[in-house]
């Protein structure tokens, strides 16, 4: 490249690194490096979400790579550069140990060059097969990698397509789930964000295998940056004949689309995402037909997760055996987990599956941010399941998960500490799958609403003795007999956390007590000496429930308190508490 | 500029499979769905009534009434609740004296919940209009709001 | 062909089709709700759940495809609760009263008030006097005498006042009267079965009303001379003449050949044991004729009456002669007819009552009463009674309310502060009536003498092995209201008929029925609609005569005026109650209609359309409407909105139907399973 011997200051603008502020410091950086011989560039995340926003300084010899970098620090950095005294603030153990397949390009080229994933051997895959693959040959070479769907349930990837491969039909379909609603979850943002190419060619591939001549990718609307880089990238691929008629000359006809969703969680489930395609409400149809017999307008139809797709090209590449080689007996390869909730060092993590929950918080996300110990943690979002602190050794592959009342899920770990109550978390579930149901079948369209006005009623110090015991049959019928994957597994939050944790349950409905002091009817707040008069509280209140003449101790009063905490918060001397 | 039933018709086809993308132009367009532009396009294309009125409430992205200039919105996800959205949202209730799916009276602003934003490192988040906003507190979020009152007003 | 299994049956079936119909081939019904047959299977509903036993599956029965090798049971223990709890959530976002309240929940006879109603407004007596007697066989007495418990849960309260419900029975049945009436149905074949009945009063003669239509041959034996227990001994002519009893009561027992052996005295002029042993059953329904104690000092003087003698001496034309100054103490109907008779008898009447005027139970004749000159003196009580000439002199203390007792209402409390004498002529007692059961086995009697029975069938507990005797009325629950001892008489008929066809004896099945909620607690919206009618008002005889004489005092009014009235009437039953397979299966599977309570879907109806009528409240998103409206029609009017527990099934756009273009083909109210939509006429 013609950059080799310039310094190129790159800075990382994934949605999360703007949210922490790198757009501003893109543009400072734009303003600082006017008159001197630095090059501005940009990637996306890299998946250490909790260093954001990430500078990256590549020098000839090295890279150089700085966290939390703010505007304000811009000019003192040019100065370093340019003096050659930058230091590295990289942080190497939460890279170490992972192994990077789906991420091997994130936060390290320009997602919106073509050229960029060219130089990454981007598009390769593709041509190998074209060349002289055949689609049967594509199959068996992705069944032996052992790969599985990476959205949630696991089903063999390889299956799948010969499943579609095998419906006759003229006309087929391929589409990329880019749907990705699970709260706590964001390695498909993170992937399309910050390498659309490699999901173009997963999905090519995948069209390829199964005669497909159109591809849909559908992006869910909550990510404005991703829809904006895949369509650019669609377009890229267009120009240099990567897509389109006649791809390089071999013959095989693809065209991509992006369908952006609409906000329905529900979508994510397959027959929903095709009524959606179709330009209907997501509600989800019975299954059978499988989509891979009649799926968008009728026609056979293979629907994979970006993650999965992500990594095809790669084992194209690299071969079956390899990408087997990593992961578990019944789990191959690796598998991005987003680490969140109560944890030092959040971010996206690659590793191989059948790796110990224990390793994933501790050794790479450095443990809970509160330095209080882990309670639990979330597996799966609304479809997983809470597993406690004592199950932290279980390796994360889908059936040691399944076992234990987890799900593998998309791959969001979100971890709590002692101060989050479990009945509480259960409840947040309910309320999201019953905000998200089609409403079309009677179990998750009332069952989850009863299932949460229980959970309700418990975490407000409400509940019955008989509460449990309801809980657990709804569960277990609204589970069985729903619909569609989302009603099938809304209980599972409800009933992991019952598994794990019934005795925080008992506590709330007999002795009216919340543990982890956050369920607002079994709380109090309270001033104590510390109180100095500031009035910040007071000030601060919602429910104006705070008396008090300035530089006197203040007093809440408990019939207005609406128990938000706001003024714990905003207290500087530490004199309001809650018990 | 508010644009017809037709432009929208003539632009995305007439088919029930643009439904949704006739939806999303008319929303950006207008901020909301205004009920008779909806039957028009029904009108001139092949989109049933009941079809188009059924997609238009199923979707959280739409909205049939018009929001406020610059509309905030809280991720609700997993990561942002743990770590205490909830405080944030009363907090601006409070500020702005609205409710979450209320506007505010002088139109300026209107306050959301969304799922997840899928920040969830950066917990909690929060949007407003385009721009997403992490590792919110309470202080900071009363910063931006007064930002947003005084530059994002007219 | 397929070989598969179904409860057991494995079969050949044919090729491609669902379980539910391989099911109904060998005669197996499933339920359903949003199955529609010929089209394609939706599987909204979930009712019709089956359990595949060899792939450990519940799957719905419409949409899955019959196997080969599949083994399904359809009605096993688990199946069977999954659609109870469907049935349970779907009641619970089911807005809409069945049966009307006044019928469920205000009459203990559970009478078709709406229906009596409509057939009255409509000039058919004959037909609404059948009907009222489906349930209750004396329209004439209850129209007069009945406290109507209906009217206090009737929906117009919250529009206006209550339909007048009581008095119009009373008008119907003398409108068949006088065409002849009273009408019975036929009796049915002789079942050559005999049943003897104590007691000729308002429960016995009932019982005994059902058992001859039902063809057993039934005697009564009365220890009075006459028929009608306390309808005709305890209680005064004003209110309820000579001749509506002889009328009403003779017809039944002379058209349906019910033998009646007057003036025999059951355990002192027949052995029971003798009637049991010569009778295929036995029904005890011999009243409660005892008066309590007040339990005061004094108390047993000549000239403090028990109201219960005093009215039967009115009743048999013996002469009482009072004083000038008359105290009765007590609150219920009987110190209520006591004090207002003795006010005809022309003696200054204070009634009290040691509980406030709200908690009186025969507080809905207060007014008539002080309009006859009986003066009221609430939260008092008699300490005791002292003789001095030839006066009494009545010892009183006031009384302040507590906490509620047992029974609901407040607790008096003494305040001693506040005693005080009455000097009185006399003192009628009446603080209630217990039951004689001295000359029954001791064995079928509790510690304190009271006969157990059944709560649902009626049979005597402890009868030694007997299960064709029976107790009701007034004997077993002490004094009550004449509806309650008629509801008790057709419900021991139905114990008894169990019996002698020789099924299991398990009582009258209770009304099964959806309701809206309580009369306060519902929504106004369900009334804003509802235009106020100012309620008619019945007249009563002047003042002067009523005070002079037992003449009946309700005078009537005429047919236009009584039509009127009965319009007034909401019709809060379901148009579907009989129609309907939410209640149907709801019945069947003994769903709990209140298990889920919680929030509901809104009070919401349209009926813009002149045909086609929505009751969106009472939808149960089934779907069949949309999918009916649009593969036959292809007309596309219904359609899903929302989301999650708010998601709805309406017309296009939120519009009111007739603003669609609904022909009114009515396709979907055939496919409607509730009454969510329906065909008006």
């Amino acid at each position: 490249m013609d950059n080799k011997d310039k310094t190129i200051i790159r800075v990382g603008l994934g949605t999360c690194g703007i949210s922490a502020g790198a757009n501003d410091v893109y543009d400072a950086f734009k303003e600082a490096i006017a008159g001197t011989n630095l090059t501005l560039e940009y990637t996306s995340c890299n998946g250490m979400c909790f260093r954001e926003p990430i500078v990256d300084i590549i020098l000839k010899d090295r890279i150089i790579s700085l966290s939390n970098v703010s505007c304000g620090e811009v000019p003192r950095l040019i100065n370093e550069i340019l003096n050659n005294k930058i230091i590295d603030s990289e942080d190497n153990d939460f890279l170490v140990m992972q192994n990077r397949i789906v991420l091997e390009n994130c936060g390290h080229i320009n997602p919106d060059k073509i050229d960029d994933y060219l130089a990454k051997e981007g598009y390769q895959a593709l041509k190998k097969i074209l060349l002289d693959i055949l689609p049967e040959q594509v199959i068996s070479e992705v069944k032996s990698s052992g790969l599985r769907g990476r959205g949630g349930a696991g089903f063999p990837t390889g299956l799948k397509w010969e499943l579609a491969r095998n419906s006759k039909s003229n006309e087929k379909y391929v589409i990329c789930n880019a749907d990705e609603g699970d709260p706590g979850a964001f390695m498909d943002r993170a992937v399309i964000e910050g390498d659309p190419h490699r999901v173009l060619e997963g999905l090519a591939i995948s069209g390829y295998a199964i005669g497909a001549k159109y591809g849909y990718v559908y992006v869910r609307a909550e990510y404005p940056l991703a829809v904006k880089r895949i369509k650019q990238a669609i377009e890229d691929a267009q120009n240099r004949n990567l897509l389109g008629n006649n791809i390089l000359g071999l013959g095989f006809n693809f065209f991509i689309k992006v369908k952006e969703g609409a906000g329905a969680f529900v979508c994510g489930e397959e027959t929903a995402l095709i009524a959606s395609i179709e330009g209907k409400r997501g509600m989800p149809t019975l299954k059978p037909p499988y989509p891979a017999e009649s799926g968008l307008w009728g026609y056979p139809t293979n629907i994979n997760n970006v993650e999965t797709l992500a990594a095809i090209p790669w084992i194209i590449r690299h071969g079956a055996d390899k990408y087997a080689n990593f992961g578990a007996e019944k789990s191959k390869g690796t598998k991005v987990f987003s680490l969140a909730g109560q944890i030092s060092k959040g971010g996206l993590v690659e590793v191989e599956i059948g790796m110990s929950l224990r390793k994933i918080i501790y050794e790479i996300g450095a443990g809970t941010s509160s330095g209080k110990p882990v309670k639990a943690v979330q597996l799966g979002g609304p479809s997983g399941g809470c597993l406690p602190e004592s199950m932290l050794d279980t390796p994360v592959d889908y059936e040691s998960l399944l076992a234990k009342g987890a799900i593998m899920g998309s791959g969001g770990i979100v971890v709590m500490d002692v101060d989050t109550c479990m009945v509480d978390i259960a409840r947040y579930f309910l309320a999201f799958t019953q905000k998200e149901s089609c409403g079309k079948c009677t179990f998750c369209r009332l069952g989850t609403k009863r299932m949460l006005e229980i959970l309700e009623r418990i975490t407000l110090g409400e509940g019955r003795e008989s509460d449990v015991e309801s809980l657990i049959d709804l569960a277990s019928k609204i589970g069985a007999s729903s619909l569609c994957q989302l009603g099938k597994t809304a209980p599972n939050p409800v009933l992991s956390t019952l598994k794990y944790f019934k005795d925080e349950y008992i506590e709330h409905i007999v002795n009216k007590k919340c543990r982890a002091r956050s369920c607002k009817g079994l709380i109090n707040y309270k001033i104590t000496n510390k109180c100095i008069g500031c009035h910040l509280c007071t000030k601060a209140c919602p429910a104006k429930a705070i008396n008090g003449e300035i530089k006197e101790k203040h007093q809440i009063i408990p019939d207005l308190c609406i128990k938000c905490g706001i003024c714990e918060s905003v207290c500087k001397f530490e004199a309001i508490y809650h018990e | 500029m508010q644009k017809s039933a037709e432009f929208y018709v003539n632009e995305y086809g007439v088919d029930e499979a643009k439904t949704i993308p006739i939806l999303q132009a008319i929303q950006a367009d207008y901020g909301y769905l205004p009920i008779k532009l909806m039957q028009e396009v029904c009108e001139k294309s092949n989109i049933h009534y009941n079809r188009m009125y059924g997609v238009a409430t199923f979707y959280s992205q739409f909205n049939l009434t018009p929001k406020g200039k610059n509309i905030i919105r809280f991720c609700a996800g997993t990561a942002c609740h743990v770590k205490g959205a909830e405080k944030l949202i009363i907090a601006v209730s409070e500020e702005l004296k609205i409710r979450v799916n209320e506007t505010t009276s002088n139109g300026l602003f209107s306050l959301e919940t969304v799922a997840c934003l899928g920040c969830c490192s950066l917990a909690p988040v929060m949007m407003i209009n385009d721009k997403v906003y992490g590792k919110m507190t309470i202080a900071k979020v009363k910063e931006i709001l007064m930002d947003y009152k005084q530059h994002h007003g007219q | 062909m397929s070989k598969a299994t179904i409860n057991g049956i494995t079969n050949d079936f044919v090729d491609g089709i669902s379980i539910l119909e391989a099911a109904k081939s060998l005669g197996i019904e499933i339920p359903t709700l949003c199955h529609i047959e010929n089209l394609e299977a939706f599987g909204s509903c979930g009712i019709c759940v089956v359990e595949i036993k060899n792939q450990n599956k519940v799957v719905p029965a419409c949409a899955t495809k019959l196997l080969e090798g599949m083994d399904i049971e359809t009605h096993n223990d688990s199946i069977l609760s999954t659609r109870k709890m469907l049935l349970e959530l779907l009641f619970s976002d089911h807005l809409g009263d069945c049966v009307p309240p006044c019928s469920l929940k205000g009459c203990p006879a559970n009478i078709n008030i709406q229906g009596f109603l409509d057939l009255e407004s409509k000039g058919k007596y004959n037909e609404a006097a059948a009907l009222i007697r489906e349930k209750a066989p004396l329209p004439n007495i209850l129209g007069r005498i009945c406290p109507k418990p209906c009217e206090k849960v009737c929906l117009r309260n919250r529009v206006d006042e209550p339909v007048m419900i009581g008095v119009q029975k009373r008008y119907i049945a003398e409108k068949e009267w006088s065409s002849g009436g009273p009408f019975f149905p036929h009796r049915a074949k002789s079942s050559h079965k005999r049943v003897a009945i104590i007691g000729a009063g308002p429960a016995g003669i009932t019982a005994a009303y059902y058992l001859s239509l039902n063809g057993h041959s039934v005697v009564i034996y009365e220890k009075q001379a006459k028929l009608g227990g306390m309808m005709r001994f305890g209680i005064p002519k004003y209110r309820l003449p000579e001749d509506v009893i002889d009328t009403e009561l003779n017809a039944i027992v002379d058209k349906l050949n019910i033998d009646v052996s007057y003036n025999v005295e059951v355990g002192k002029d027949i052995d029971v044991e003798e009637i049991i042993s010569k009778f295929d059953a036995v029904v005890f329904s011999h009243g409660s004729q005892l008066s309590n104690k007040m339990n005061v000092d004094g108390e047993h003087h000549e000239k403090v009456i028990k109201a219960v003698d005093f009215l039967y001496k009115l009743a048999i034309n013996i002469d009482v002669n009072l004083g000038k100054d008359v105290v009765i103490i007590g609150g219920g109907h009987t110190a209520m007819d006591a004090a207002r008779s003795a006010a005809r008898l022309g003696s200054n009447v204070t009634l009290m009552y040691r509980r406030s005027e709200k908690e009186m139970p025969a507080k809905d004749e207060i007014k008539e009463a002080k309009d006859e000159g009986v003066v009221f003196e609430f939260l008092v009580a008699p300490e005791r009674i002292k003789r001095k000439g030839g006066k009494l002199y009545l010892h009183c203390i006031r009384m302040i309310l507590g906490e509620p007792d047992e029974s609901g209402r407040r607790k008096p409390i003494p305040n001693s502060n506040s005693r005080f004498v009455l000097e009185v002529d006399n003192i009628i007692s009446a603080v209630g009536q217990f039951t004689d059961n001295s000359w029954l086995p001791s064995s079928w009697l509790s510690e304190k003498g009271h006969l157990q029975v059944n709560p649902s069938t009626y049979q005597i507990q402890n009868s030694s092995g007997h299960n064709n005797i029976f107790a009701m009325g007034d004997a077993v629950t002490g004094p009550d209201l004449v509806v309650t001892a008629v509801a008790a008489g057709r419900k021991v008929a139905a114990s008894v008929n169990q019996l002698f066809l020789g099924s299991a004896v398990t009582g009258e099945e209770p009304v099964y029925a959806s309701t809206c909620g309580e009369l306060n607690d519902l929504p106004q919206e369900m009334f804003s609609k509802a235009k106020k009618i100012a309620r008619a008002n019945i007249p009563l005889i002047d003042k002067d005569i009523r005070l002079t004489s037992f003449n009946q005092i309700e005078e009537s009014l005429n047919e236009e005026e009584f039509r009127e009235e009965s319009l007034r009437c909401l019709k809060c039953g379901c148009v579907a109650q009989n129609d309907c397979k939410l209640r149907e299966y709801g019945y069947n599977y003994k769903a709990d209609t209140k298990k889920f309570a919680g929030e509901k879907r809104k009070y919401e109806k349209d009926f813009s359309h002149l045909d086609i009528k929505l009751e969106i409240d009472k939808c149960i998103s089934c779907g069949s409407c949309v999918r009916v409206c649009e593969s036959i029609k292809k007309y596309y009017i219904f359609g899903y909105i929302n989301r999650g527990f708010t998601s709805k099934i309406k017309p296009e756009f939120n519009r009111r139907l007739i603003d669609t273009k609904c022909d009114a083909c009515g396709k979907c109210c055939e496919v409607c399973p509730t009454a969510g939509v329906w065909k008006h006429g």
